[in-house]
């Protein structure tokens, strides 16, 4: 007969078990595609960002918005609603297609890994989201999302350990030459423009560019299957 | 008194339970990452998940790619099965609680 304490220690083994074993993926594939296809279009709404390294002209479009406070700020929290919106319909889709629950135990404990780093970007966000110079944000933000992935590293996948990585290394390095500068407010249109326009550069390389590649290394694979109906 | 037949002698037994609870946390596992976790002998992991695929709790697929693996899952009644375990023992701890 099973006693009371062996049905608690039984559930302490499952406890343990599942702690160890739970792997979830915060970021789908799809949901990256899409993140990273609108991030690319989205960085060239205030110009063509490749003149900077010396492809095509600059483009005067959207320079007569660029000082309109708080565009750039609008605009990628739009990129960042909807991406998050699009991610959490292909989870969904993904747990339904399991049967299993869409607010299962991994996505409580990968939310509650991510909210601290997102906290302080949502803080920094809200402190100096009107600025002129872009470019004071782009670093934080994108340390803040390698520091939320890399906090769900003992429960994600390695694509996204690694793409938690490359964030927080592009944003070591992107907000060097922001302390230099010492967070300067720029003025005129010239000044506003180039470095907004590097700021769109820098989010077309991060938000961009690591969740394309990171969504063509974590697309699911087409195998040949069979399913068996006996043990071999 | 509690009713200690409700439990689930296919899964109330040490290996097996390991291998349920495992199944239940990812959507498949392959044979060699089950057997690094539980720590099992290959012919003890295959004993017991004989055991459970013929209760109908688990299902088992081949996939060739580079080369053939097998991967276990939960089937949909094994899922229930699983948590009405899990339902019974936390019975069991309430009723030794009153």
């Amino acid at each position: 007969m099973t006693s009371r304490s062996e049905a608690e220690e039984n559930l302490r083994v499952i406890r343990s078990l599942m702690e160890r074993a739970t792997f979830y993926r915060a970021i789908s594939a799809p949901g990256a595609l899409l993140g990273g296809t609108l991030a690319l279009v989205t960085s060239f709404m205030d110009g063509n960002w490749l003149s900077l390294v010396g492809y095509g002209p600059t483009s005067d479009v959207g320079t007569h918005l660029n000082l309109w406070l708080g565009l750039f700020t609008t605009r990628w929290i739009a990129v960042l609603l909807i991406t998050a919106a699009v991610n959490f319909i292909f989870l969904w889709r993904d747990a339904k297609r399991r049967e299993d629950p869409f607010i299962s135990p991994g996505m409580k404990l990968a939310l509650r890994a991510v909210l601290p780093s997102y906290t302080v970007a949502t803080w920094w966000t809200w402190s100096y989201g009107l600025t002129t110079n872009p470019e004071v944000l782009v670093p934080v933000w994108v340390i803040c999302h390698g520091l939320a992935l890399l906090a769900t590293s003992h429960f994600a996948p390695r694509s996204l350990i690694w793409l938690g990585w490359a964030f927080l290394i592009a944003g070591i390095i992107l907000i060097n030459p922001v302390i230099e500068d010492g967070f300067t407010a720029h003025s005129g249109f010239a000044g506003v423009r180039e470095h907004t326009l590097k700021a769109q550069m820098w989010m077309a390389c991060t938000f961009g560019l690591f969740h394309l590649v990171y969504a063509l290394f974590a697309w699911p694979r087409k195998q040949a299957v069979q399913d068996l109906g006996a043990m071999p | 008194m509690f009713d200690f037949e409700k439990l689930d002698k296919t899964i109330h037994e040490k290996g097996r339970l390991g291998i349920m609870t495992l199944l239940a946390t990812r959507q498949s596992w392959a044979f060699q990452d089950l057997k690094a976790e539980l720590k099992m002998s290959d012919g003890n992991l295959v004993t017991h998940l004989r055991t459970l695929h013929d209760a109908g709790y688990v299902a088992i697929t081949k996939e060739v790619v580079e080369r053939p693996q097998t991967s276990y899952s939960l089937t949909a009644r094994g899922r229930k099965a699983f948590q009405e375990y899990l339902d019974v023992l936390e019975q069991i701890v309430r009723t030794g609680r009153q």
